[in-house]
């Protein structure tokens, strides 16, 4: 039988470090970082012990992606977790865009989802022009396409 | 937004209430190709259970044949909006049967033998097999799916009244069915059962099983209604063991976060909700609120006494419990004539009024999609 003396893990918490693709290193608990499913294969492919490389994620948005990893690894209480995410995707389009693709590219379901909602919410109930307007979309529709469209919606709703 | 994976764009716009989705249809080419994209189809019906329901307000007074969907927003403490939907112009006046998967089964009021299934998101509507039957013989008629054998069903109640019967409060002998199950040809009787069943405003349907509040034909003094459910895949009856309650009246049964409930009421005016947990187990039943009682705001005004001539009148309970909403309140509908939320946390009520909805309803919970013809018949 092995020497259970073996098993015993080391009682300070590792920390893993993340590297932006403009080359700033972050150091995350690994509690925190294995919440993304990137890093987590990443570091079981034996990159815990280096630098961690995240070629997609820019400083600033690895930055707030990391503030996120440590929020929900802190053991907030449910409610404070709930006010705090509102806060947290309460941000301008630009960054939110940046934050879904970096939430995306690092595997954060729970994240991801929450940002989903948030531009959910943000299209939910406006009309065409203000989404688009919003978005900063061309209506790239020819006039007879618009009008075949507005048809078949009209359709359904007077 | 244009640089977003096509996943990402797919899944935020698989959150958008169903006419949401329809304006997004009107953004841009790139757009339009999303949401019309079968992914994305069932993308946004498996996640509808995420939105609050919409409701189907039917109305039929002043003017006849009138659809409206109300939509509520889940983080918003406001109802969104009221539109009037289109209606096919089939009947020269209908009744609302049920509504299941995204899908109305409307019936014609006069003949009671004409049948659509309309989807009023997509305008998709076919005819069902005509019901060879006398008109006034048939009381309920319900509409539903059972999620193992995929069927859509339609099922016809008959009170098996003997003609003629010099006693007018007699209750019928017992119950007649057919039904229709959808992609077959023609109806099919399934016989009698010893139970009058009593129709209601909307099918409630459980573990793919249809409810109905019911006297016993057998004992037609026993005290108390019976709950009895109708299985889609077997098509037989059984009864539902109703929570032990001594005072116990069920009022009206009603489907609460999946589970079978039931309204009823109390001999000092207050109305209860119990809850069945747990399908079949009679002891999972938990009274889950008590509410109080509240007149909303519609119900003070006068009546107007021409609304007597309206189907719905003969019809309407007091109070109607029609579904939870995602911030935990419960939608009542008063009278046919308002929407009142209720919180159960704080007991309090939320009068409903939203610009543009009708004075005199029948309302019907909804869940919208955008589901195609060749996916309600499972041929």
């Amino acid at each position: 039988m092995a020497s259970s003396e073996s098993t015993t893990t080391s009682t300070t918490t590792k920390v893993l470090r993340l590297k932006s693709s403009d080359n700033e290193i972050f150091g995350v608990e690994e509690k925190a970082a294995l919440q993304s499913e990137t890093i987590k294969s990443l570091a079981e492919d034996g990159y815990s012990e280096d630098v961690i490389p995240l070629f997609n994620v820019e400083k600033k948005t690895l930055a707030k992606i990391v503030e996120w990893l440590n929020k929900h690894a802190s053991g907030s209480s449910k409610e404070e977790l709930k006010r705090w995410d509102a806060d947290f995707v309460d941000v301008d389009k630009d960054v939110l865009y940046d934050l879904l693709l970096a939430s995306n590219y690092l595997n954060i379901e729970v994240l991801l989802h929450q940002l989903a909602q948030k531009v959910a919410d943000m299209i939910k109930g406006k009309k065409p022009e203000e989404i688009r307007q919003l978005f900063g979309i061309k209506n790239d529709f020819t006039p007879e396409e618009e009008a075949e469209i507005r048809r078949e919606n009209a359709w359904a709703f007077e | 937004m244009e640089s977003l994976p096509r996943e990402i764009l797919f899944d935020i716009l698989s959150r958008l209430p169903t006419t949401s989705l329809h304006n997004a249809k009107l953004v841009c080419c790139s757009w339009r190709n999303l949401v019309q994209d079968p992914v994305l189809v069932d993308m946004h019906f498996t996640r509808q259970p995420e939105n609050n329901p919409c409701l189907i307000l039917h109305s039929d007074y002043p003017i006849r044949n009138q659809l409206y969907a109300v939509h509520f927003y889940a983080h918003n403490e406001n109802v969104g909006m009221v539109r009037k939907i289109c209606v096919p112009e089939i009947f020269p006046e209908f009744d609302v049967i049920g509504s299941c998967n995204g899908w109305l089964c409307l019936c014609d009021s006069l003949s009671k033998s004409t049948f659509h299934v309309y989807n009023p998101f997509t305008g998709d509507c076919i005819e069902l097999p005509k019901s060879a039957s006398n008109s006034d013989k048939w009381i309920a008629f319900e509409f539903g799916f059972h999620p193992t054998t995929k069927d859509y069903k339609v099922v016809m109640i008959g009170n098996g009244t003997r003609a003629g019967s010099p006693y007018i409060c007699a209750l019928p002998q017992r119950s007649e069915i057919k039904i229709l199950t959808l992609g077959s040809p023609a109806w099919r009787s399934v016989g009698r059962v010893p139970y009058h069943l009593f129709g209601s405003p909307s099918q409630v349907l459980v573990n793919g099983r249809l409810h109905w509040v019911s006297w016993p034909l057998t004992s037609p003094h026993c005290p108390g209604r019976l709950i009895v459910s109708f299985d889609l895949a077997d098509e037989r009856f059984r009864e539902v063991q109703k929570p032990n309650s001594a005072r116990f009246h069920v009022r009206n049964l009603t489907v609460l976060g999946g589970c079978l409930s039931v309204a009823a009421y109390r001999e000092d005016g207050l109305f209860e909700i119990w809850i069945m947990k747990e399908y079949g187990v009679k002891e999972s039943w938990i009274k889950e609120f008590s509410i109080g009682t509240h007149p909303p705001r519609g119900l003070e005004e006068d009546v107007d006494c021409s609304f007597n001539i309206s189907k719905f009148y003969s019809k309407r309970s007091f109070v109607r419990v029609l579904c939870r909403l995602k911030n935990g309140e419960i939608l009542l509908e008063y009278k046919c004539r308002a929407l009142v939320s209720y919180d159960p946390r704080s007991g309090t009520f939320r009068d409903i009024t939203v610009q543009g909805m009708p004075n005199w309803f029948q309302a019907v919970l909804h869940i919208g999609n955008h589901n195609l013809i060749d996916t309600l018949i499972n041929i």
